[in-house]
């Protein structure tokens, strides 16, 4: 140990070289000082049995310094002390620090300042000038050493075996005092523990004897109960519970006092004031090593916030149910098998069926039949898969009329998922727009959020395990003891907390630790007890909130700790959120309502409890004018008003519990405006009587009213005028189905001129001939939809004594005031209408009958030409095959008969030339003529070489016209030419030339029989011949006729010119219409 | 190569036109007997035996001469019924007939018939096609042995 000079402590270098060597810290260090802690000595009095061991060890040990020294985590503190003065040295100068290491042994240094480690200690080199140290240590009864008993000289020496010895032994002795002060501190500890914890805790506590008797109850039980500790100690839980719950509670309890069972229930404690305490109770038995009970805790909370919340849930829903019950839109809500459970007034009403009557059944039987089986499929199908449904359907108004609606409805369902059917609503689209469209969606939109909110507020309503703590008042709370409920509450056990792996603090949501521990100070200045609200994250990464309560402890070591119970109380925070949510939601739909939607008393004046911002805008106030205030609704209206609108509320209140009436108000900035209010009475929460409902301003529809009833006069002039020139004018105010005419148009209508009074669009339409019913409906809706303007529609009526007129109606769609209405005149167009309608009729009987004539020509031709084959072969066949057995008289009889044959064959293809003519359409393209007349000349080849014709042709040009019909023309016009010629040399000129109109004539010419002028027109006759049936090769006579039909079609004409024995020119055109 | 004992059934409601057709057939040198059924009707009773037919049979002419235009079943339907008849669905059906228009050739072709002649208005064309028939599905053309 020295092997340094003697006096080189003095040395300067040395003494600067060296400083104090302060000991390392025990690996036991933290339960060392918790042990240390738990002892409570830091800081204590002195005390004589402490003082007697110093005493003894300083006289056997011959020092004159004799310690007991308790080391602390900076400092040594002497809790007994001989011969120093001091009471605390810092702890890199204790030796007794360098006596810890050294839990088993005797601790000696003989002289200090031969030691490396005390050699630059200012206790060696100053005073006391230590020089010699021998320390026994002080363990706890785990083994930790908590500090020593030492004794000290100012020289070196050593001890002998006996001194050593007792020193142990009386460092053993210390030891014990000390032990048993850790004991005694502890029991205490454990009593200051419960005594705070019972009162602390925000649970009530009492507890009982197994008769129920009080023995114990803490702060909060009598608060909760309303009653001192004084007065409940000679009572017994069953005299504070309130009679209705006393039964289920009786049972309970007499199990838990027979088995041991503990129960939980909820139930109403009475409080002396009359009033009740809703409170949910643990009741656990107190057992003895047995299992028997022996006496029996109850913790009770108090749920009244929670009962009060679920109360005004089930208001909120019958809010909703009245709400709904106003709503101006048609609302149902069905189970799960989607048979009705409600249907509001206003359904009820357009369907005319009272409520009790639909329920249990769907709502088939209001739609249209034609809707009905696709809707309700599609219900179906959105029922299975629980999604939102939405239709558009014709709903059966009450008079039998249908009008489309939107019909839509959210699935709701329970707190299990389990579904339970729809909340629909149905909104007329027939009718005029409503901004209460809106007011559906966001009510059912708010019916979502109601359920939901109902569900989730149940699925974390549930009992809340509470937690005991007791942590120091350092950053992040570290924890000192914590109950087992701690696993439940945050997912980690007690141990992790005590073990210090999870602080507190660090599962506290940062965002709530700010707020949190403002007022945690505030508290504290005030010195209440704490109570704090905040979030923490549990293990499994869901938020829990947490309500602390703690009291704040400083402890004989002057550490402070907090000792108190946390309680989960997400239930109840989720419950109240949802709450504000809906509220909110609520208010928030009232507001964007343009109704002022209204809550107030049924008093004087109507004081109100809530109104909508829509106030502000009808009243020209705001709602706190009314509520804070003191304004009175009964002061805003017309003093005038004021006495019968009361009586008119009355005479309907006796009727039943719904109230509309109107009246008018003077708005803040003097105008008076018309106010029409829907309300229902009901029993405010309270307990008084009050109404609820929507009040709308119907100013500009009064105004309308008046202006109409101005107009009316005017209108009865202008009448009078339009009467005497049978226009009957009227008007349609569409959204109230108001429909104003005079005596006329109810004739015209087929009403009598009694009827002419204002009705409804139906009423002066039952009279529509049915045939026009359904064509007059679409056109009056096609001009609504498209919003106008103007229309022309015709019908016809029919009159009750049969008369049946045609109508045509006139006029517009206009919007007035908001209020879409159709202006027009009718008039009778029965003689007109009839004219054109016979007219089409002839038109099509003409046409069909040219049809049906050309048809059978077509078929009879065809029909007469075969048995004309069948002559003509037969004679063949008999010419050839009895040739031998005629003479030349019969032989000439039968070629008579195929000539005959061969005659009518033509006669026949003529007919059907004809026919065909009318049949087959003409294709008019452009066409070579001189091609044609060279095909045409062609075919008659024959002919005009055994006639020895000269042919004289001019070029004819290219026309658009029928290729094979001009043909036929020149055929024929050639033939006629070839065959009426008598001459040598029969001579014919085809040309062309231009013709009267400017275009081209062409013509043919011959130097044949001509004809006489008198028979020029005759000539194009069918049938018409001017010779002998056998003259000039015969021929049916229909050629010409069948030219001039061509030429005709055409659009040309053909003409003539020819002199007996002087030839003749046919000549025509293909265009340019007729020439005279 | 029709065995000249095979008959040849004419389908022709017309009396006239039939003599003629026969004795076309007969001027071309045809020894074969020759049925004549008036009707569509009449020609499936003979091929089936039943009807007026009933108790001689059922027949399997050479060869079968079909106009369109009857009266009752066209030839067209009597066309079909015998094509879908598994016993005469390989007979050689030849429509012969006035009509040239082109939906009752197509007609013809789509329901089976091995050929199509219209018979020309003129006797002596007639004759020379009855003629020409007569060589070419008598003599040159192979037909199934059924």
């Amino acid at each position: 140990m020295s092997g340094l000079p003697k006096d080189s402590r003095r040395d300067p270098i040395f003494k600067l070289a060296l400083g104090p060597v302060p000991a390392a810290l025990p690996v036991d260090e933290l339960q060392r000082l918790e042990a240390l802690r738990e002892t409570a000595v830091l800081d204590t009095a002195p005390e004589q049995t402490y003082d007697d061991l110093t005493a003894l060890a300083a006289h056997i040990c011959g020092t004159p310094i004799a310690l007991i020294s308790l080391v602390d985590r900076d400092r040594q503190w002497f809790k007994s002390r001989v011969g120093l003065a001091a009471t605390e040295t810092p702890r890199e100068l204790a030796f007794c620090a360098h006596a810890l290491l050294y839990p088993d042994e005797l601790f000696e240094v003989e002289d200090a300042s031969r030691d490396m480690r005390f050699a630059g200690n200012p206790l060696v080199t100053d005073k006391p000038d230590i020089r010699f140290y021998a320390g026994s240590p002080l363990l706890s009864e785990e083994g930790h050493a908590l500090g020593t008993l030492c004794v000290i000289d100012r020289k070196p020496r050593q001890l002998d075996e006996h001194q050593r010895a007792s020193l142990r032994t009386i460092g053993r002795l210390a030891s014990e005092l000390l032990r048993n002060r850790r004991q005694d501190a502890r029991v205490h500890e454990v009593r200051e523990r419960f005594r705070t914890v019972f009162q602390q805790t925000s649970a009530g506590i009492a507890m009982t004897d197994l008769a129920g008797r009080f023995t114990l109850v803490n702060q909060r039980f009598c608060t909760i109960t309303g009653r001192n500790e004084a007065e409940l100690m000679p009572m017994r839980l069953q005299d504070i519970t309130h009679p209705d719950d006393l039964a289920a509670s009786r049972e309970k309890f007499e199990r838990l006092v027979q088995y041991g069972e503990a129960f939980t229930i909820e139930q109403r404690y009475l409080r002396p004031d009359g009033g009740i305490a809703w409170v949910s109770n643990q009741i656990s038995p107190i057992l003895d090593t047995l299992g028997k009970a022996t006496a029996v805790v109850a913790a009770v909370e108090d749920i009244s916030a929670r009962k009060s919340v679920e109360a005004q849930m089930r208001e909120s829903e019958d809010r909703f149910i009245r709400m709904a019950q106003h709503a101006p839109l048609k609302m149902w809500i069905t189970d799960a098998s989607g048979a009705c459970t409600f249907l509001n007034k206003l359904w009820c009403e357009f369907v005319g069926l009272p409520m009790q009557d639909q329920l249990g059944n769907d709502r088939s039987r209001c739609l249209h039949p034609e809707d009905a089986p696709a809707a309700h499929a599609a219900f179906a199908a959105a029922s299975e898969a629980r999604q939102p449904y939405r239709r558009e359907i014709r709903l059966r108004r009450h008079d039998g009329r249908y009008h489309w609606h939107i019909d839509a409805a959210e699935p709701r369902f329970d707190d299990d998922g389990a579904f339970l059917g729809y909340v629909g609503t149905a909104v007329d689209v027939q009718s005029q727009y409503d901004a209460n469209d809106r007011l559906e969606r966001l009510v059912v939109e708010r019916t979502a959020q109601l359920m939901a909110s109902e569900a989730r507020y149940r699925e974390l309503a549930d009992d809340n395990p509470a937690m005991m703590i007791r942590c120091r008042n350092e950053p992040g709370w570290p924890m000192l003891y914590v109950s087992q409920a701690v696993e439940q509450i945050t997912g980690y056990p007690p141990s992790s907390f005590v073990g210090q792996q999870v602080l507190w603090g660090s599962l506290i949501l940062p965002e709530d630790i700010p707020a949190m521990t403002e007022k945690l100070a505030q508290q504290l200045a005030q010195g209440t007890d704490i109570q704090v609200e905040y979030r923490i994250r549990h293990r499994d990464g869901s938020i829990r909130w947490i309500e602390g309560n703690a009291r704040l402890k400083k402890l004989h070591d002057g550490s402070e700790i907090y000792e108190g119970m946390n309680f989960d109380i997400t239930g109840r925070k989720a419950a109240e959120q949802a709450l504000a949510e809906s509220e909110q939601r609520y208010r928030q739909l009232a507001d964007n309502n343009p109704a002022l939607i209204f809550r107030c008393y049924n008093r004087p004046g109507w004081p109100m409890i809530y109104m909508s911002q829509a106030v502000e805008k009808i009243t020209g106030y705001p709602a706190s004018a009314f509520i804070e205030g003191g304004r009175r609704w009964g002061d805003m209206l017309l003093p005038e008003v004021l006495e019968e609108t009361a009586r008119n509320m009355d005479a309907q209140m006796a009727q039943g519990d719904v109230v509309v009436v109107s009246y008018r108000i003077r708005h803040a900035d003097g105008s008076i405006r018309w106010l029409e209010g829907n309300a229902r009475l009901l029993t405010l929460p309270d307990g008084e009587q009050g109404f609820e409902g929507a009040i709308t301003d119907i100013t500009d529809r009064k105004q309308a009213q008046l202006l109409l009833a101005e107009r009316a006069t005017a209108l009865e002039r202008a009448t009078i005028a339009t009467n005497a020139a049978r226009i009957a004018p009227f008007t349609w105010y569409v959204a109230r189905d108001y429909f104003e005419t005079d005596a006329l148009a109810a004739v015209l209508l087929g009403l009598e001129p009694e009827d002419a009074a204002a009705g409804t669009f139906a009423a002066y339409t039952t009279r529509v001939h049915p045939d026009d019913r359904a064509s007059l409906s679409s056109e009056i809706e096609r001009l609504l939809a498209r919003g106008g303007p103007e229309f022309l529609i015709e019908f016809r009526t029919v009159s009750a004594q049969g008369r049946v007129r045609w109508i045509r109606s006139v006029g517009r769609l206009d919007v007035m005031n908001g209020e879409r209405h159709v202006t027009g005149a009718l008039t009778d167009s029965t003689l007109e209408i009839e004219v054109q309608r016979a007219l089409e009729d002839r038109t099509r009987e003409m046409e069909r009958a040219n049809t049906e004539l050309d048809e059978f020509t077509y078929i009879a031709s065809h029909d007469l030409k075969e048995p004309l084959r069948g002559i003509h072969n037969y004679t063949r066949f008999i010419a050839e095959d009895y040739a031998d057995k005629l003479d030349a008289a019969g032989q000439k009889m039968l070629k008579a008969v195929s000539e005959q044959a061969d005659r009518m064959q033509r006669l026949i293809e003529d007919l059907l030339e004809i026919a065909r003519l009318g049949r087959e359409p003409m294709k008019q393209v452009e066409t070579d003529l001189d091609k044609v007349l060279d095909e045409v000349l062609a075919s008659l080849a024959f002919s005009l070489g055994e006639k020895k014709v000269e042919l004289r042709r001019q070029p004819l040009g290219t026309v658009v016209c029928d290729r094979v019909r001009v043909a036929e023309v020149f055929r024929n016009l050639v033939t006629n030419a070839l065959k009426y010629n008598d001459k040598p040399v029969p001579v014919i000129e085809i040309g062309s030339r231009t013709g009267a109109a400017g275009n081209p004539e062409f013509y043919v010419q011959d130097n044949g029989i001509g004809i006489k002028p008198d028979f020029h027109a005759r000539v194009f006759a069918p049938f018409k011949r001017l010779h002998a049936k056998d003259a000039y090769g015969g021929g049916s006579g229909v050629g010409l006729a069948i030219v001039k039909r061509i030429v005709e079609a055409h659009g040309g004409y053909i003409g003539v010119r020819s002199e007996v024995g002087q030839g003749a020119t046919f000549a025509f055109t293909l265009s340019g219409g007729s020439h005279d | 190569m029709i065995e000249a004992n095979k008959a040849i059934l004419v389908v022709e409601d017309n009396p006239a036109d039939f003599f003629a057709t026969e004795r076309g057939l007969r001027k071309a040198g045809l020894a074969n007997p020759i049925v004549h059924a008036e009707s569509g009707e009449q020609a499936l009773d003979y091929l089936n035996g039943t009807g007026a037919f009933t108790g001689q049979g059922e027949q399997k002419p050479g060869i079968v001469l079909l106009d369109i235009n009857l009266p009752g079943l066209n030839g067209g339907e009597v066309l079909e019924k015998i094509r879908a008849d598994d016993r005469l669905k390989l007979l050689p059906v030849i429509m012969l007939t006035t009509s040239s228009d082109e939906r009752d050739v197509q007609m013809a072709y789509r329901l089976g018939a091995n050929s199509y002649i219209q018979k020309p208005v003129d006797l002596d064309g007639f004759m020379a096609a009855l003629k020409r028939l007569k060589d070419y599905w008598f003599e040159l053309v192979i037909l199934p042995k059924v």
